[in-house]
């Protein structure tokens, strides 16, 4: 596993020939050693921070401002909190307060990415708005680490005293989490019974395997095919190697 | 009308002759958008009713290697719809149909050439609305919006078109036709799609998220004898934590217009009007929200505030914003809107900027523009048959935008890089970043004819045609 600490032993660690830096079993880059706050923009409400930077730490150096991110007290995986800001952007899991502050894709605003060349590039800014050039920062969110490593990400922070209260209700233990459309979220709670359940988000967190409904989705699921068809085009593009995160989405 | 030229006789084949347009008063009216001082005249226009018929017409284009510009309402302000390289000028004039309404669901999908407020107007009557709100609200189209991933003066509370975009259909370049899904399992493509500019394939139909119409909605406008005590009163209401439905400012240039143009006068003192809208479900909770509003507006020097009583009343507040940039005729023949972004605590500096500048390019201007998310819209006012006019306009512009960037901010908020913002690209983006950017065009669209020429700069094939269409209107 290597650790790197500067933009000079990131270039270095992109040499290798396979880059997994989401947490599992295959991981063979950290971003541990490469965590902080770049810049933050009390006024703007405008954070830049290292990829590595877990959320919860994150949140205790803003103080009065955070990232509404695994943050709720009925939170159904606490967990969140404490994964890095580029680990918890590249999965995208779903969380307890989607539904009153939105997610990831809505809060970032731009990025640096480490690609398999070994360069970084940037995308997005510091605005709250822009329309400048092609959105890759929103396209790494949920990809799985497959597109780079995000090096540092800039994202829109709320005051605190903003923060809404979690919709969901619940409690209790879960293995899936599966989101379906809202005609089928009360047919979908009374059949899967889930430990949690957001009606805003028609959101379910629940055990075991149970009935599919029309249109919904598990974080799980594979692609469909037009999105594999982009896939492959993308890696062809920007990781020919398939250096990042070898195997996901197979 | 009708099919006059080659190309043009073989896509009225394809579609039929009463919907491919070829003629010279056609090829001028589509030789630009509404940022008409860069113009290119395409070979033909084609008018296509279906995605089949778009397919069609994108094939026959690879296949004889002619460039293809999509085109809804043609109200883009950065040249997102000139067709650079001439070529075939697809437009979505007649893709206006709904095609479904799922109502339990809060969703409705149409084809892609539908005016953004008939969406909302389809569904008032069930207390719902299509969130995004350009100000071209009432031509400009889905697909345009999409393209553009536009804004409007509701997207500090609501966000801009790609949050309520939940799917749709497009034709890329080759015509093979895909569908793009919202929140499903993979890389996000949807997110690349919105806001490409019609660069990475042509959006056909798409499934738009209905929002609920709020229950309650309270409206104010605040008079301020300073432009600092207006965006300072703007930066300490979003510090609060308020997020206020629109927050939109207006400066003396565009008082002044307004009261040429309507008799509108603002209190006497006035340098700054703040349009202040707070909506919610809880008429409680919105009413001491902009209580909240207006005691941080007294206390940053307000000389008044009108608070709305009834919709009649409101919709009267509302006219000097929507009303403030058609005034601005009545101060000279030409308009020149520019749109830059900056961090909302450089408002005061930029707004000071922005007045030296124009001072120094002894140019009329006027602001109006999204204060909450420091989206600043420059209006140049100008008569454009001065000898050298235009080139301080553009000069005066540029100078505008490498500001907004120099303070942390960005070349467009809303508008688009089309081809007027090409050059500020190598200005924001290294040529790494940029040549990191150019190469997501070749996922969607392979052969490079998809709107040639946009968002990345000097691309290959352009920069010589580029002294063509640029000052072709001067």
């Amino acid at each position: 596993m290597v650790s790197p600490a500067s933009l000079a032993e990131f270039a270095e660690a992109s040499r290798m020939e396979r880059l997994s830096w989401l947490s599992g079993p295959q991981q063979n880059v950290s971003l541990g050693r490469w965590t902080g706050i770049e810049e933050h923009d009390r006024e703007d409400q405008v954070v830049v921070v290292r990829g590595g930077t877990r959320i919860a730490e994150l949140n205790e150096l803003m103080r009065d401002q955070l990232i509404p991110y695994g943050v709720a007290e009925n939170e159904p995986d606490p967990s969140l909190q404490h994964l890095s800001v580029a680990e918890a952007l590249a999965r995208n899991w779903p969380h307890a307060l989607g539904g009153p502050h939105r997610s990831w894709r809505d809060w970032v605003l731009g990025m640096s990415l480490l690609t398999a060349s070994g360069d970084v590039v940037k995308f997005g800014s510091k605005a709250v708005k822009s329309v400048a050039g092609f959105d890759l920062h929103k396209f790494a969110v949920g990809a799985r680490g497959c597109f780079g490593i995000p090096l540092t990400v800039t994202l829109k922070t709320l005051p605190r005293k903003a923060l809404q209260p979690s919709p969901v209700i619940g409690a209790g233990s879960w293995s899936r989490i599966r989101r379906v459309l809202p005609a089928d979220f009360e047919r979908a709670r009374e059949t899967l019974k889930p430990a949690f359940a957001d009606s805003t988000q028609s959101l379910i967190w629940y055990d075991g395997s149970g009935e599919r409904f029309p249109e919904d989705w598990e974080p799980s699921d594979p692609m469909n095919t037009t999105t594999r068809m982009l896939f492959e085009r993308m890696k062809t593009q920007f990781d020919p190697a398939h250096k990042f995160e070898p195997g996901a989405w197979a | 009308m009708g099919a006059t030229d080659p190309l043009a006789s073989d896509l009225a084949r394809l579609l039929s002759p009463e919907r491919v347009l070829s003629d010279a008063a056609a090829r001028r009216a589509y030789d630009c958008d509404a940022y008409s001082v860069e113009r290119s005249a395409p070979t033909a226009i084609a008018l296509p009713i279906s995605t089949d018929e778009v397919s069609a017409i994108a094939r026959y284009c690879a296949a004889h290697q002619i460039p293809l510009t999509p085109r809804g309402a043609g109200t883009g302000l950065s040249g997102g719809a000139l067709p650079a390289l001439g070529g075939v000028v697809l437009s979505t004039k007649k893709l206006t149909q709904i095609l479904s309404l799922d109502l339990p669901n809060r969703r409705l999908t149409a084809q892609s050439g539908i005016a953004n407020k008939r969406i909302s107007d389809a569904v008032a009557q069930h207390g719902l609305h299509f969130a995004p709100d350009p100000s071209s609200q009432s031509v400009s189209t889905l697909g345009g919006n999409i393209a553009e991933n536009s804004g409007g003066p509701h997207t500090l509370k609501y966000g801009v078109t790609a949050p309520h975009i939940l799917g749709l259909t497009a034709v890329l370049s080759d015509g093979e036709v895909i569908e793009l899904v919202a929140d499903s399992p993979g890389p996000d493509f949807l997110s690349l799609f919105i806001g490409s500019e019609g660069t990475l394939g042509i959006a056909t139909e798409a499934t738009v998220r209905l929002t609920p119409l709020p229950k309650a909605v309270e409206t104010a406008l605040v008079a301020f004898g300073e432009v600092t005590w207006a965006t300072q009163a703007v930066a300490t209401i979003i510090a609060d934590g308020i997020v206020p439905a629109a927050l939109e400012m207006m400066d003396r240039g565009i008082l002044a217009a307004l009261k040429a143009a309507f008799g509108l006068e603002a209190p006497p003192g006035t340098e700054a009007l703040l349009l202040v809208e707070c909506d919610g479900d809880d008429l409680d909770q919105v009413r001491d929200e902009m209580a909240r509003v207006e005691t941080l507006c007294r206390a940053q020097g307000a000389l008044n505030i009108e608070r709305a009583e009834n919709e009649a009343a409101r919709q009267r507040l509302w006219t000097a914003r929507k009303k403030g940039i058609g005034a601005m005729g009545r101060l000279a023949p030409t308009i020149v809107t520019h749109d830059g972004v900056i961090p909302r605590s450089k408002l005061p500096e930029m707004l000071d900027y922005v007045y030296q500048i124009a001072a120094e390019h002894d140019l009329g201007v006027a602001n109006l523009f999204h204060a909450g998310d420091g989206n600043l819209h420059p209006c140049f006012y100008f008569d454009d048959r001065a000898p050298g006019m235009i080139d301080r306009v553009v000069e005066a512009g540029e100078t505008i935008m490498r500001r907004c960037l120099e303070l942390g901010g960005s070349v467009t908020g809303e508008h688009g890089i089309g081809v007027e913002k090409l050059d500020l690209m190598a200005e924001m983006f290294s040529r790494t970043d940029l040549e990191f950017q150019a190469r997501v065009r070749t996922i969607f669209d392979p052969t490079g004819l998809c709107n040639p020429c946009k968002i990345i700069p000097n691309q290959k094939g352009c920069i010589e045609h580029r002294a063509r269409w640029r000052g072709a209107a001067w």
